[in-house]
């Protein structure tokens, strides 16, 4: 019996020799290893086996078994190591793996770029409350009650009761200024992006939600012209370094003197087209030097301090810029809309 | 405001303008925002004079009338519907092409009845001239026939859409403009010559005037003309007033509109014999008093309301509007002039509450030229005469309590100069001041001294003011830019720099797992929000009732964002979106805002492939977002636990911290989806940015990484179907030791032969030593331990 095994174990051996593929070593694990193999035969007969050899074969058995496995590890590694690793592929056409594209909204975009050219020239970020006070939002700016230009920006007021001041929805960024010069004295730099909301009639053009980002620079000796110079550099860094820029007088309660600028029409190339209603020109945000009562307002000396800042709108300037027939498509947030950004 | 440029002209003496691109590029430059600009010739494009030379009756229509029109060049066939048309006319025909300027319709070849018709021959009405539709307008039978209609007519007038800014009142007015546009050509106005042939009769013996709210009625003047015969205004006038908009009504209401668009002061004509009593009084309402104003709509007054009274009630609104019971008809005999100072705040006030703006409201607002208040009464009274054929009354009754001294104000050319980066001299800034008719007085100190012009009063009361107008008449296009930046950082505060960095690394990261980033409204609508929260921010005066709360999670929005993307692009769109924002809210007397971030996935799994089976998005998508996120923020210790608030909601996990909710994901309730019409399952979380924000940001420590390779192991489990994967994470890792590195589970099936009551579960095991290669033997030892403490604690075996 002993004798038998020896020569299965030459048997195993040879035939493990000569296997080279995965097909050669499955019908060696079939025809010795599997339940139905050989070895397991072998196991079962073990109960027939005469008492006298019986350990000693049993033992055997289980070395041959053992060496059987052994040597099926083995080829099973060598040929799976020496299975051709390169994917073979038939059809370059066909379409590759894709999983969805994220993307940045096309108004964070902007924020974000924007902010980026002010940071780059020592502006910081600030972001003020949108639940803000009537002080904040216009009597600190200089815009008292029943002043005409109140009308400028229809306000919307949220319900405060059992609060001592009237709150509203900030009409715009500037509300900022003060809370940032509140708490700090000059050189002040800051930039402060965010929701703006006036009660305005939903159309393609105009929303009660829309995004401001708006500057403030106050130091001893700041100038009108360096807020000219200011503004042109951000209007060539974001429009193009070719772009050209003016300044018109105007009028907000907070600054004095007041300009709006606008850039060249970048769409007709300042010939004059249905966008910029043939001015040849582009509204792009409001300006001005900070008015001596702002200062009053937050205790710094208009007399030692001057300084200037600047709004703008950005969901306007983005229509133009993208073609975007109607501002309403930005806040629908159809994935269409968004991929395209 | 809209001006005629001929009529401005009319107060700049021997003004040529050379070319008007240049005129319309320095008014910019001053500040007259022009927003449009209608050349009269423009308008009049394809519209030419012709002649009929015959005529015929339509055979179709009775009241229809074909004519061949005589075009210089040709002969037309046009259908007329007038009644006046004859052969022989010289009338003004509206070839192919042409614009009507009533109407903004579009000439083109048609067939009227069967009949060609190639024009239109015009109606004053239809060419914007006058309200006369009676019939054609037949021109003088000496016009040249293909003579552009424009010159026929003098057309070349320009009527200029001009921004007015709050502070400008002065500019509400051709004869303002003309004196910023007389700036530009180094010149000065000169103001129309009152002439008037008053008769003996005294205006005081025929009105007595009252002001009893001074401070609401500054200076009330009144003049009467006797005998005025209504008609149709002159053409000249007709055509001043058609050439800023406005509709010619008759003589007598045409020339008080006339004298407040040529003044900016506002004017009243009442019908002087439905004055009850002769007598005016000036004062306010009694609360809730009704009152009609011209326009036939009856107005609640209010104790603030300030009236123009007669001897026995109301007679008009003051500033803005007059009432019906003392209008000027077509039997009017007798006027009564108002021209009134008023006060700017109390007419604000007024036409907001009766939510009633007119042009003479818009002009009070901003405050009018209180010495100018007898001299636009005067104009109307001259022209009232000389159109109408009035008898003017001798004098102006003028009530004047307390006439107001002149402002002077300040300006040091130093300061003008620091705040604009330009030296100016003393003498620049007076010339550039009197450019405007600011007028240089005298010297104080470093202060030069002028004397503002009552109708600047309003705007021009400080230093500041004056430097604008200085910067303004230098020409800002003319102020060099400084690009030299002075960078001064000692005073950089904090302004929540953390958060702000937080939230742009959180939007990197789901951009990069390849969400889209959507921005929804703030405000939304209640009947929703009541379904999250039932304390909220309302807002007072919303535009839209579906917009009439401020959010209070993101989830809304982000739910409205999924329903309009599966409307749009069909159900079971793969779409991962995510928001950050603001959502907002009460606590004690404050109002609170919240930094959210919310991400949701609905639909197919996003990756498309040719091999791949299609799989819906589920549960443990969203939660393996959330995750990685954690991961992305070195916040993997954060804990989520299942959390069912009540029976029907056993959809939420909550993301805890310190055992506070900081998050949490929601398979999207049944009810949810119904009240948002969505079909398809929502996975969704929304995360508290602020709570996660005093988490991060400290500066990660390095950790070791080892030099020895991993030993991995596989196991097999067989596990009660109530075992959490939780419970047996934690009993492999509490019994496998400082060597064991990561746990994975790879592989949960169950089928017939392990029965109902047990499922199968493999674990991956990884184990490494920083200071050394791990022995079989090392490794074979712990997973002993691990097996037995699982068998102890949750009666798992291994499976074979």
């Amino acid at each position: 019996m002993l004798e038998n095994l020896e020569k299965f174990r030459k048997e195993i051996e040879e035939k493990a020799s000569q296997i080279t593929s995965p097909e050669a070593l499955e019908e060696f694990r079939l025809y010795y290893l599997s339940r139905k193999g050989l070895l397991n035969d072998l196991f079962e007969n073990l109960k027939s086996v005469d008492k006298s050899i019986k350990a000693n074969y049993g033992k055997g058995l289980n070395e041959l078994k053992n060496f059987a496995f052994e040597l099926f590890d083995i080829k099973s590694k060598s040929i799976s190591e020496s299975a051709p690793k390169k994917q073979k592929v038939d059809d370059f056409t066909l379409p590759g793996k894709i999983y969805n594209t994220g993307s940045k909204h096309l108004l964070t975009q902007a924020l974000e770029d924007i902010t980026k050219i002010f940071e780059r020239i020592g502006f910081k970020l600030y972001e003020g409350p949108e639940i803000e006070d009537e002080y904040h939002n216009f009597d600190a700016l200089n815009t008292p009650d029943y002043h005409p230009s109140r009308d400028m920006q229809d306000t919307f007021y949220v319900s405060g009761e059992g609060k001592d001041k009237r709150y509203l929805l900030r009409t715009h960024t500037s509300p900022g200024q003060i809370r940032v010069m509140e708490n700090q004295q000059p050189p002040v730099r800051v930039i402060v992006p965010g929701k703006s909301y006036r009660n305005e009639a939903i159309s393609s053009r105009s929303l009660s939600m829309f995004h401001q980002v708006e500057g403030l620079y106050v130091d001893k000796n700041v100038t009108f012209r360096e807020l000219k110079g200011t503004l042109d550099y951000f209007a060539k860094e974001f429009f193009g370094k070719d772009i050209k820029t003016r300044l018109r007088p105007s009028f907000f309660p907070f600054t004095e003197p007041s300009a709006e600028m606008d850039v060249e029409c970048f769409l007709c190339k300042s010939k004059g087209c249905r966008i910029c209603k043939y001015t040849g020109w582009l509204e792009i945000l409001g300006c001005g030097m900070v008015d001596p009562n702002v200062f009053k307002f937050v205790g710094y000396d208009p007399e030692v301090y001057t300084g200037f800042a600047f709004g703008m709108g950005i969901e306007r300037t983005l229509l133009i810029r993208h073609g975007i027939p109607d501002i309403r498509m930005f806040y629908e947030n159809d994935v269409r809309f968004l991929k395209q950004f | 405001m809209k001006i005629s440029l001929n009529w401005v002209k009319q107060y700049i003496p021997n003004l040529e303008i050379t070319s008007y691109d240049e005129l319309w590029k320095e008014m910019v430059n001053i500040g007259l925002d022009i927003e449009g600009i209608e050349s009269e010739a423009e308008k009049f494009k394809n519209f030419i004079v012709a002649e009929v030379s015959e005529t015929a009756k339509h055979p179709n229509a009775d009241k229809l009338t074909l004519c061949k029109v005589n075009s210089g060049n040709e002969i037309l066939s046009v259908v007329c519907g007038a009644p006046n048309v004859a052969a022989g006319q010289k009338v003004c025909l509206a070839k192919i092409g042409a614009i009507i300027p009533n109407g903004g319709f579009e000439i083109k070849k048609n067939k009227i009845r069967g009949e060609l018709s190639e024009g239109m021959i015009c109606a004053e009405d239809e060419l914007g001239l006058s309200a006369d539709h009676s019939g054609i307008m037949v021109l003088k039978s000496d016009a040249k026939i293909g003579q552009a209609f424009a010159d026929y007519i003098g057309s070349n007038d320009y009527s200029v859409e001009i921004g007015i800014t709050p502070n400008r009142g002065d500019l509400f007015s051709h004869i303002g403009i003309a004196r910023e546009i007389a700036s530009i050509y180094n010149k000065k106005i000169v103001l129309p010559e009152i002439k008037i042939n008053e008769s003996k009769e005294r205006s005081d013996e025929y009105a007595k005037i009252t002001i009893d709210a001074k401070h609401y009625c500054k200076r009330f003047t009144g003049r009467v003309v006797k005998n005025v015969k209504i008609k149709e205004s002159p053409d000249w006038l007709k055509k001043y007033l058609t050439a800023i908009g406005l509709r010619p009504i008759n003589n007598i209401v045409d020339i008080t509109n006339y004298v407040m668009m040529e003044t900016g002061q506002p004017l009243h004509a009442f019908d002087y014999e439905k004055i009850r009593g002769k007598e005016i009084i000036v004062k306010t309402a009694k609360e809730g008093d009704k009152f009609t104003t011209l326009d036939s709509k009856e107005r609640t007054l209010n104790s603030e309301s300030l009236m123009v009274c007669d001897g026995e009630g109301y007679s008009a609104i003051a500033g803005i509007m007059g009432g019906e019971n003392s209008e000027i008809t077509e039997s009017t005999k007798n006027v009564f002039i108002e021209s009134a100072y008023f006060d700017s705040v109390c007419v604000r006030k007024n036409s907001k509450k009766l939510g009633l703006q007119t042009d003479a409201s818009q002009r009070f607002e901003r405050g009018v030229d209180i010495d100018k208040v007898p001299f636009a009464s005067d104009r109307a009274a001259m022209l009232m005469q000389e159109i109408a054929g009035g008898e003017v009354l001798k004098g102006i009754i003028d009530v004047y309590p307390e006439k107001l001294e002149k402002l002077k104000v300040g300006i040091r050319a130093s300061r003008a100069g620091k705040i604009i980066g330009i030296d100016f001299t003393d003498e620049q800034v007076i010339k550039l001041l009197e450019k405007i008719e600011i007028k240089h007085t005298g010297k104080e100190d470093e202060y030069l001294i002028f004397e503002i012009p009552e109708f600047r009063r309003n705007d021009l009361t400080r230093e500041i003011d004056l430097t604008e107008e200085v910067a303004r008449m230098y020409g800002y296009h003319n102020i060099e830019n400084q690009y030299h930046f002075n960078l001064d950082v000692s005073t950089h505060a904090d302004y929540g720099d953390k958060l702000i960095e937080l939230k742009k690394q959180t939007k990197e990261h789901f951009i990069g797992r390849g969400f889209n980033e959507i921005i929804t409204y703030s405000q939304q609508d209640e009947k929703k929000i009541i379904n999250f929260s039932d304390s909220f921010v309302r807002v007072e005066n919303p535009n839209s009732v579906e917009m009439n709360v401020m959010r209070v999670n993101l989830m809304y929005g982000m739910l409205s964002t999924i329903k309009n993307n599966v409307n749009n692009s069909g159900k079971g769109t793969p779409l991962k979106l995510f928001e950050i924002g603001k959502v907002f809210g009460h606590e004690g007397s404050k109002f609170t805002e919240e930094n959210h971030l919310c991400f949701a996935i609905c639909g197919k799994m996003d990756f498309r492939s040719f091999d791949a089976k299609e799989k819906n998005f589920d549960f443990f998508d969203i939660k393996g977002e959330l995750e990685m996120f954690l991961s992305k923020l070195n916040l993997e210790s954060l804990r989520i636990i299942y959390y069912n608030s009540n029976e029907s909601e056993v959809n939420t996990t909550n993301l805890l911290l310190n055992d506070k909710v900081i998050g949490n994901i929601h398979i999207v309730s049944e009810e949810l989806l119904k009240l948002f019409d969505i079909d398809d399952d929502v996975f969704l979380a929304e995360i508290k940015i602020d709570e996660i924000l005093s988490l991060t940001g400290e500066s990660i420590k390095f950790r070791e990484i080892s030099k020895f390779p991993p030993v991995k192991r596989d196991l097999a489990l067989i596990v009660k179907r109530e075992t959490k994967y939780s419970e047996i994470d934690e009993a492999i890792k509490s019994s496998g030791g400082a060597y064991l590195q990561e746990v994975s589970l790879f592989d949960i099936y169950s089928d017939e032969k392990l029965g109902k009551e047990r499922k199968s579960m493999a674990f991956s095991l990884e184990f490494s030593s920083k200071e050394k290669t791990l022995t079989d033997d090392e490794v074979n030892r712990q997973i002993q331990k691990i097996i037995k403490t699982l068998e102890k604690k949750l009666e798992i075996t291994l499976r074979n």
